[in-house]
């Protein structure tokens, strides 16, 4: 029986595209996010101690479309879930009954639920009547808030799963580490189907974490640039499902294999300290490992779709891999981060849409920045739109928890 | 109702656990000048009949805070599975963690605002990797009491694709009173909801501060390191309860009733609610009424989401030699049947 493990459907949700077909349009034109201020006025951004303009893609203006498409779903968070769910089983031509199926299984790879932070604000700092009275939000510190399953619940009495959904975390890496145990059920024979959707909402929680680590953007997000200044988070939803080869019906198409994948942690220099900064060397182990896994050469590698996040020691480090292993070979390098916005951990489920357009059509969407590209340099980065003939796509996440993950698409037999 | 196929052909057993509880012990009354609290706490003693909230924290002096008392239960799982500080370059890669607590971003909102502590508890606690030179797959898990299921699910995953040989599956349960008083009204609008009459003739509930660690690799791995102290997992089966019409018809209770495996010992209530321990008494009884059963949360308190390690970390430790079942069901549904024996060796 044949084992592979291949994509038959894509879908996703965020600022910058509410589809697949979208986000591959816009990026084709050269389209930047339409970034807004985290915080609505002064008083709350000196609140948190914020002395300069914060800003992100929060999903603002699609959240009252979400909600009236699905009348049905109270949480916007899953209405999210929801329509790219939907998009992704259309795309793969099968019908929403199959995730109520006892051999489809569900994963996410998402940091998971968030309450808002400004009621932990006034927990913090005790609470009289009058404070329940007109401070209405106060409630929200609630378990509805906070756990995960009240999502997984919703989601799951939606589509009628048959199994508990498994949600993964590992910071920006999660999307690729949801693939991981996925991928193994596949394989084993245990399911036949599965749905991999990665999630991040950026809630002012996100912001203030990632702002006491210094890593937000205060002028520009600019990966791989000399001058970026940190990352430019997103609100974004990506889904992929993941067949086995041998499933695969006449009618459906599919569209890459992942041939082998590879997840590692990088240990950080201090016992007691986050690990910010991966070392190259772990991200070009974890690089190496997958191609020694699917027994191929770095020389074999067509495309490359590097992290990127903007953090530029995170930048620096991962060129440095990429020119340990791939400097003297063929291998083209592209990033859309600085267009997309960031999606932390949905940030590497984009990049398997655009593989799939990447295969589909032989051709490289062309990076745009408004930095200087100066860490590119001595690698093949594509800056113009290109035909390409492209067998193996390479695509790596880097989390901030110093995960590191690595994975190999293969063109589909048919293509 | 489906369940996966049992991990027969795969065996994968426990060779290791660490456990660490609180021992600070307090009642809790709301804060005189949090009215939220104060609300919370009046509406569940009005729905509930709880007056007393026993609570077990961890003690600074003795265990530290919980992510000390998360560092103290690794170690022990470690040298439990005599692992400790064995684990080299080339075994390094082979092991993972599975992570998990109980609140997700909010468990460390109740202090100051500290990144540190915020990154290790809520993105992922790297000292551990760090401390036992751990570099393989490593994730957290964002969910609720039935973590450790999951965490068990997913390690049989990563140990028979051959991903990992070895994977420390468990986490930590810290109190926070508004986190907890949150979580028990909705409990209670749960049971209400899945029309279940609550009982209130408890006035006292006890939570138990903990973290604890189980160390989870192949049976023949284990064997080949022999390894003392092994509890063999014979079964661990997850079903969803979307297409059941109540909790009394729950897939996982129904597929306990109906196994063939001569069942000496069951565990139930790690749920926390007595109605629903009550439920899974009744079915259980009706169908192993020789066995031994074993309300958790009767016999130990509510460890929430550590509930099932406490249950292997007693069984291992004991010389108990028959096979047992622990069931679990969570609010979003999902229920587990884990079966497994002590496997030590003479």
């Amino acid at each position: 029986m044949d084992s592979r493990v291949v994509v038959t459907g894509v879908g996703c949700f965020s600022d910058y595209a509410q589809t697949s077909s979208d986000l591959v349009a816009k990026l084709a034109q050269g389209e930047f996010v339409q970034l807004q201020s985290v915080f609505e006025n002064q008083m709350l951004k000196s609140m948190f101690g914020f002395e300069h303009d914060v800003k992100y893609a929060p999903l603002e203006k699609a959240r009252k479309d979400l909600l009236k498409q699905y009348e049905d779903i109270s949480n916007v968070k899953v209405a999210a879930l929801v329509n790219v769910t939907g998009q992704v089983l259309a795309d793969a031509k099968l019908n929403i009954d199959v995730l109520a199926q006892k051999n489809t299984r569900v994963f996410w790879g998402s940091s998971g639920n968030q309450p808002d932070l400004i009621s932990f604000i006034r927990e913090l700092h005790g609470n009289q009547s009058l404070d329940l009275l007109f401070n209405k939000k106060i409630s929200d510190l609630h378990a509805d808030s906070f756990r995960n399953d009240t999502l997984t619940q919703l989601y799951a009495e939606y589509f009628r799963l048959q199994h508990p959904i498994l949600t993964v975390s590992s910071a920006c890496s999660s999307a690729l580490n949801a693939m991981i145990p996925a991928i193994a059920m596949l394989q084993s024979g245990q399911i036949d189907r599965a749905l991999v959707l990665s999630w991040q909402e950026v809630s002012k929680f996100d912001i203030l974490f990632m702002s006491g680590l210094n890593i937000i953007a205060r002028q520009g997000s600019l990966p791989f640039s000399k001058n970026s200044d940190g990352l430019m988070p997103a609100y974004g939803v990506a889904g992929i499902l993941l067949e086995r080869s041998a499933n695969i019906r006449e009618e459906q198409t599919p569209y890459f294999a992942v041939r082998a994948m590879s997840s590692r942690r990088a240990l950080s220099g201090s016992a007691h300290s986050a690990s910010m900064d991966v070392s190259f060397r772990s991200v070009s182990q974890t690089m190496q490992h997958t191609l020694d896994k699917a027994g191929i050469a770095a020389a074999d590698v067509d495309l490359i779709y590097p992290h990127g996040n903007g953090i530029t020691a995170s930048d620096q480090s991962e060129i440095s891999a990429l020119s340990q292993l791939f400097s003297s070979h063929k291998a083209k390098i592209v990033s859309y981060t600085e267009q997309t916005g960031y999606m932390l951990s949905a940030s590497g489920g984009f990049d398997l849409i655009l593989a799939k357009d990447a295969f589909e059509n032989n051709r490289i969407i062309p990076i745009q920045s408004k930095g200087d590209l100066e860490l590119t340099q001595g690698l093949n980065f594509v800056t113009k739109e290109c035909q390409a003939d492209i067998r193996y796509i390479l695509k790596t996440s880097i989390g901030i928890d110093g995960s590191i993950v690595s994975c190999l698409l293969e063109r589909g037999a048919h293509a | 109702m489906h369940s996966y196929p049992s991990c027969q052909s795969y065996p994968i057993s426990i060779s290791g656990t660490g456990l660490v509880e609180g021992s600070k012990k307090r009642l809790f009354v709301p804060r005189l000048n949090n009215k939220y609290e104060q609300f919370l706490y009046e509406k569940i003693e009005k729905k509930s009949g709880i007056q007393y909230w026993n609570v077990n924290q961890f003690d600074k002096e003795v265990q530290g805070g919980h992510l000390d008392a998360v560092s103290q239960a690794f170690e022990q799982a470690m040298k439990n599975a005599g692992l400790y500080r064995k684990i080299n370059k080339k075994m390094s890669q082979r092991i993972g963690i599975v992570y998990f607590n109980m609140y997700g971003p909010t468990s460390f909102m109740n202090k100051e605002f500290q990144v540190k502590e915020m990154y290790q508890s809520d993105v992922f606690p790297a000292f551990l990797l760090n401390n036992h030179n751990i570099t393989g797959y490593s994730v957290r898990l964002r969910c609720q009491r039935n973590g450790l299921f999951q965490g068990l699910e997913l390690a049989r995953t990563l140990i028979q694709s051959g991903e990992l040989d070895i994977v420390v599956v468990g986490g930590v349960f810290q109190t926070y009173s508004y986190l907890y008083l949150t979580e028990m009204l909705a409990a209670l609008d749960w049971l209400v909801r899945e029309k279940i009459k609550i009982d209130k003739t408890s006035s006292e509930y006890a939570l138990r501060e903990s973290a604890g660690f189980l160390v989870v690799e192949a049976r023949d791995t284990d064997e080949k390191r022999q390894a003392k102290l092994t509890l063999d997992i014979d079964q661990l089966n997850a079903y969803s309860a979307s297409k059941a019409n109540s909790v009394f018809e729950l897939p996982s209770l129904k597929a306990a009733t109906q196994e063939s495996v001569d069942i000496e010992q069951c565990y139930f209530g790690l749920n926390g609610r007595d109605e629903i321990a009550q439920l899974e008494s009744m079915l259980l009884k009706g169908r192993y009424p020789s066995a031994k059963h074993v309300n958790t949360y009767k016999e130990w308190g509510d460890f929430v989401n550590i509930n099932g390690i406490k249950v292997l970390h007693e069984h291992i430790h004991s010389q108990a030699t028959h096979t047992s079942l622990l069931h679990s069901i969570d609010r979003d549904g999902s229920s587990w049947n884990l079966i497994f024996k002590n496997n030590h060796k003479k």
